[in-house]
């Protein structure tokens, strides 16, 4: 016999206190994003596999839920919500001044990596297109800084990068894109070792090998920013180290609570990020809260091109941060329980009249007051009453 | 100041990885390998006492901040973690043995392994068809019984190959322990990570 009681591997229902708070903190960052002139979007689940494909940005196929459209196109199930946005970005008018999109909403992938099955998350985050600078870098951040502020969560730390540095770095050493890939691998999980070993395979010089093991290092507090201009005294280093210490000098000085380190050695997939890279990470999780950058290239992609920086959180992980630090009891109980002998209109007036003063009202259905008094136990409003002919027969207060 | 979790592989490089936080002030009073206690408390760090492959996963999850184990289990895992020093110790090789004069990468050849992940990669990149076959131990019984042509595995001193008329037929990667980190860790809990990684590193170019 068919099991109807299944779901798929990597997805998940959401009832009761979960779907409860899951949506208290979607309507959290919904207007912590829209106080901020962003403007939500809704985009389809299902698209052209084509949209997330290309040599910026592009997705790996096998990561992909993809079918068949009856045309043979082939389609997917969104990856992520940054092409989508992009999509739109490219299609509306133009306009004037920067834009803003945000959305909520769920990615879909196949990936099944090591301990992480999740094929349905729930996405939230920002991109604010057509801008570049320092202040649109600092707003963005300031933006996904204080939307977990806002939810609460204030011990965390900022981590700022920039691809930059490490891009001006290769192109000072020469090295081919191969190489730039393998060795923005490497630094990017502080790998010293394979580091080595890789430039002494490629037959790179000793004392730039060297150097390019110590930016390993380059992270930490705004002590790097020094280290970072003596490591690399290029003209084109030290523009991208004084960028950064501008940008984080304009965080830092809105006096918020979280913290802020720097990591040169930050370096996530360069063939889509351009400049400011950052994650925002909780010490009661292993994996980030929100991650982002600026990608300056991908617009081009979509026949429009444009500066853009944005970031994107998973509701998921901030559910379980918040669960952590005991920000998550029960739902709220219901205002009122009520019941009435008589059932019917009088049952309904009643309701109406309870609500009608703001409160949420259960009805019952029991059929007298003994059964009422036993759902009454089960559900525990804040207040049940129970009515008969017009007046109180019950009432107990939770 | 808060403390961190440190993930310790059981088995041949328990007693090294152990002295290496030792080395840097980083012990619990009742730090033994064959502790009836899950989590060995100590000042600093709690220690977990865990099979090699699992070291990946607890750092990756982050419910332990850093770890040691081998380049092995880390190619295995295909762990999303930061890989920050080699430790030196524990150095051997992951090769693909077999019947000496074996071709190792013809297709349609069979493959026994501890390491699937691994194996299947391997043979992939080389556009070479492989059959893997997963085995959890004795994967040298493979071709001696005839379940596989080859066997990718972890080769020390080539003992067991040898007692068992086995031979090495290409060494594919070379295997040492490496400290492996949570990459949020490292931020998050830095003051008392960075200095740890850095007294580790000191000792290291040091020799000791």
């Amino acid at each position: 016999m068919v099991n109807r009681l299944q779901i798929p591997e990597g997805v998940s229902d959401f009832y009761g206190d979960t779907a409860y708070f899951k949506r208290k903190v979607e309507q959290s960052l919904r207007s912590s994003f829209l106080l901020r002139g962003y403007e939500e979007v809704e985009t389809p689940s299902l698209e052209y596999f084509d949209t997330f494909k290309g040599e910026i940005g592009g997705i790996r196929e096998e990561a992909t839920v993809r079918f068949f459209d009856m045309d043979g196109r082939m389609l997917a199930l969104r990856p992520d919500l940054t092409m989508p946005v992009a999509r739109i970005a490219a299609t509306r008018p133009r306009g004037v001044g920067a834009l803003r999109y945000c959305y909520i909403g769920n990615a879909y992938g196949m990936q099944q990596e090591y301990g992480m099955k999740r094929r349905e998350f729930t996405q939230a985050g920002c991109e604010l297109l057509g801008v570049s600078g320092i202040s649109a870098d600092a707003e963005l951040l300031l933006t996904a800084a204080e939307s977990l502020l806002n939810l609460g969560i204030q011990d965390f730390v900022l981590d700022l990068g920039h691809v930059g540095y490490l891009r001006e770095v290769c192109r000072y050493g020469n090295l081919t894109a191969v190489q730039t890939a393998a060795v923005a691998a490497l630094i990017d999980e502080k790998n010293e070792a394979e580091l080595a070993i890789y430039c002494r395979e490629q037959g790179m010089d000793e004392g730039f090998a060297k150097q390019l093991c110590e930016l390993i290092y380059l992270f930490g507090d705004e002590s790097v920013f020094q280290r970072a201009r003596s490591l690399f005294p290029l003209k084109g280093c030290l523009a991208i180290v004084d960028e950064l210490e501008a940008i984080c000098t304009m965080v830092r000085s809105m006096d918020l609570p979280f913290k802020i380190s720097i990591d040169f050695a930050m370096a996530p997939n360069l063939n889509y990020y351009t400049g400011l890279v950052f994650r925002g990470m909780s010490p009661l999780l292993g994996y980030s809260l929100v991650s982002g950058g600026r990608y300056d290239t991908l617009m081009e992609q979509f026949g429009r091109p444009m500066p853009a920086i944005g970031f994107a959180m998973g509701v998921g992980n901030i559910l379980h941060v918040l669960r952590s630090m005991g920000a998550l009891r029960a739902c709220p109980k219901a205002d009122v329980l009520i019941g009435c002998g008589e059932g019917g209109s009088e049952l309904l007036a009643l309701a109406a009249k309870y609500r009608g003063e703001g409160k949420t009202v259960i009805i019952s259905y029991a059929g007298d007051a003994a059964e009422f008094q036993a759902e009454a136990a089960a559900r525990k409003p804040k207040k049940a009453v129970y009515y008969t002919a017009g007046t109180i027969a019950y009432e107990e207060e939770f | 100041m808060g403390k961190i979790t440190i993930a310790l592989a059981k088995g041949r490089l328990f007693q090294k990885s152990m002295d290496v936080f030792r080395s840097v002030g980083i012990t619990a009073p009742d730090l033994t390998e064959d502790s009836r206690l899950l989590v060995i408390p100590g000042e600093i760090a709690d220690f977990l006492i865990v099979k090699p492959v699992d070291v990946p996963v607890y750092v990756e999850h982050g419910v332990a901040d850093m770890g040691i184990c081998g380049k092995d289990t880390l190619l295995e895992s295909g762990a999303n973690i930061l890989e920050m020093l080699d430790m030196g110790f524990g150095k051997c090789r992951l090769s693909v043995c077999g019947y000496e004069g074996t071709d190792p990468f013809f297709s349609g050849i069979r493959v026994a392994t501890k390491y699937p992940n691994f194996a299947r990669k391997l043979y992939r990149d080389r556009g070479c068809s492989a059959e893997i076959i997963k085995l959890s131990g004795s994967v040298e019984l493979g071709p001696i019984i005839g379940l596989s042509d080859v066997i990718v595995d972890i080769v020390e001193s080539g003992r067991t190959l040898v007692e068992n008329g086995l031979s090495v037929l290409e060494d594919v990667a070379q295997v040492s322990s490496r400290l492996c980190v949570n990459r949020v860790s490292l931020k998050t809990k830095g003051d008392i990570i960075r200095p740890a990684i850095e007294g580790i590193r000191k000792n290291l170019e040091a020799g000791l």
